[in-house]
């Protein structure tokens, strides 16, 4: 397991977020974790990465890690790409790049990944990040998270916001990286693109895990397209 | 006319300079923590009066200032840990009426500790000014330029110590940290930086800056509580101008701000000589020159002359 959560808890003073929610994640593994809006999953991702408070257990490489702060965890390899990019808005692409691998990974190695990756990015690197088209910021922000050589990477609804043709690209390099080896936790409202690409899914309705299995059954069962693929 | 032109430029970098290393510690704070410190020149006033007073002790000038700075770091990281992390969260108002309320306490611990009699500081460089005589055709009056070597050297330092503070942020690692904090807090969490040291490190070289500021300006003022008052209001002034959108902005913003305000006063000069106005001396006028400034400055371009990009905090 490289990552495994019990019992775990965020709360934002009275308002329970999340609630004594249990998840693992195997080496290599691919799991997403769908809900509609409020549920409490950038709730939850935020937790896991230490940026907010939490309770509960969480091992991260079968270690105790419920008292490390989070830029020890994205030290050991934990890397979040939160909701909303939080790019660098006035550094240039390339700038933004390189602070991603402020705590951990081989900038120059990196920077190739990611520019074999996304090649637009290689183009515009001089350019200043906050001009990037919607879709281009995206895959900064995923960019820069692959620049500190995740080993478990989570991603905070990559596809938001974006046309469907941007979200097929964005899922092409998630697969490459997924090749690559990396874990993912991946999160997501669009429930039909996260469900068959991850290996296991759960689903996350106010703050609870409500179910959980793998994602190619849950595709096919009545209950969950009917709630979430609006089939 | 030109003589006066350029001796109006050559005073106006000098003052700028020290506008701009005020501007540039409070941008430094105020970028990175979102925090408008306005007890910025009071908590660089304690500073001095605590070198004033090592000065007094040990007669060793370097040893002073830099035990000063010392303590001027350690008041801001205090400043941060103390007063501004126990109102995280809070809103920008409530920040503003802490800093406002530290101003006035940091001036009435400097009265009771130090009194209201002004102290002397020496001037660091002491030499006779030099003298520059432009040639004849451009100077037919064969007035000199004057340039007071204290005030050069001022200005030697004060830009130095602006490069050094940008290219820190530039080249350095916890420089690094704080250009991403003060461009998003989350983004520089998720790529690992440490967000509460980043902050205390603003707090740290920012009033550092203002007590090195207050060392610099102590010959001029004495050492006295309100000492840094109105040079504050000139570092607010050239921040503002810079549009507090880089450091580089508010250094170069308290150049410019330096400049612009001697030659007003030269204009004024000149025009009230043709009036025939003796009441009015164009020097008191400078406060409100200053405050002309701002309140253009914003209607015209609130991001400031170099224009900020992607945010306004304010
Ligand atoms: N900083 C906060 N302070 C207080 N409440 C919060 C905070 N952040 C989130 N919440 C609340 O926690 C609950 C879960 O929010 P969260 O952002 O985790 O949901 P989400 O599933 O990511 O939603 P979305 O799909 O809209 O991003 C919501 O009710 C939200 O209002
Ligand atoms: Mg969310």
């Amino acid at each position: 397991m490289i990552l495994e959560i019990n019992k775990f808890s965020v709360s934002y003073g009275k308002i329970e977020a999340v609630k004594s929610v249990t998840l693992s994640l195997k080496e290599k593994e691919v799991v997403t974790v769908i809900g509609v809006n409020g549920a409490g999953k950038s709730s939850l991702l935020y937790g896991i990465s230490g940026i907010v408070e939490a309770k509960g257990m969480i091992f991260y490489q079968e270690k105790d890690i419920s008292k490390l702060p989070y830029n020890k965890r994205v030290k050991n390899g934990m890397i979040l790409c939160p909701e909303g990019r939080r790019i660098f808005p006035s550094l240039a692409v390339e700038e933004n790049l390189k602070l991603g691998s402020f705590s951990r990974g081989n900038a120059k190695k990196q920077m190739k990944i990611v520019f074999d990756l996304f090649p637009k990015l290689y183009e515009r690197k001089k350019q200043i990040a906050g001009y990037l088209s919607g879709g281009e910021q995206q895959m900064l922000a995923i960019g820069r998270a692959l620049m500190g050589d995740p080993k478990l990477l989570m991603l905070d609804e990559p596809s938001l916001g974006l046309a469907p043709i941007i979200v097929d690209q964005v899922y092409v390099a998630l697969a490459e990286l997924k090749k690559l080896g990396i874990s993912i936790l991946l999160i997501e409202q669009n429930a039909y693109q996260a469900l068959s690409f991850a290996d296991r899914a759960y689903i996350l309705e106010n703050g609870k895990v409500v179910v959980e299995g793998e994602s190619k059954k849950l595709l096919n069962e009545d209950s969950v397209r009917k709630a979430y693929l609006g089939i | 006319m030109l003589v006066r032109i350029l001796q109006s430029i050559i005073f106006g970098l000098f003052s700028g300079s020290l506008y701009g290393i005020i501007g540039l510690g409070l941008s430094l704070i105020y970028r990175t923590t979102g925090v408008m410190n306005f007890a910025h020149g009071n908590s660089g006033m304690i500073g001095v009066f605590v070198g004033w007073t090592i000065l007094a002790l040990t007669k060793n000038l370097f040893l002073s200032i830099f035990l000063g700075l010392i303590f001027g770091a350690i008041l801001g990281i205090f400043m941060d840990k103390i007063l501004m992390k126990k109102v995280k969260g809070l809103s920008h108002s409530s920040m503003l009426i802490i800093t406002l309320g530290v101003l006035l306490i940091f001036e009435g611990i400097a009265l009771i500790i130090w009194g209201t009699q002004p102290l002397l500081f020496k001037d660091i460089f002491s030499f006779p000014p030099k003298l520059i005589y432009l040639p004849q055709k451009l100077n037919p009056n064969n007035f000199p330029l004057i340039i007071p070597t204290n005030d050069f050297a001022n200005f030697l330092v004060a830009v130095s110590l602006s490069i050094l503070i940008i290219l820190f942020s530039r080249l350095t690692k916890p420089g690094l940290a704080l250009i991403a904090r003060s461009e998003d807090e989350i983004g520089a969490k998720v790529v690992g930086i440490n967000v509460n040291f980043a902050d205390s490190l603003a707090w740290a070289l920012g009033i550092s800056t203002a007590v090195f500021a207050g060392f610099l300006v102590a010959p001029k003022t004495t050492v006295n509580p309100i000492m840094l008052v109105n040079f504050q209001l000139y570092g607010f002034t050239a921040a503002v101008f810079g549009g507090f959108s880089s450091f580089i902005g508010a250094f170069a913003g308290g150049l410019i701000l330096g400049v612009l305000e001697k030659i007003v006063i030269l204009v004024l000069d000149q025009l009230f000589t043709k009036l025939g106005i003796s009441t009015i001396n164009s020097v008191d006028l400078q406060l409100s020159i200053i405050l002309l400034i701002i309140i253009i400055t914003l209607i015209i371009k609130p991001t400031g002359i170099f224009g900020a990009k992607f945010k306004g905090k304010v």
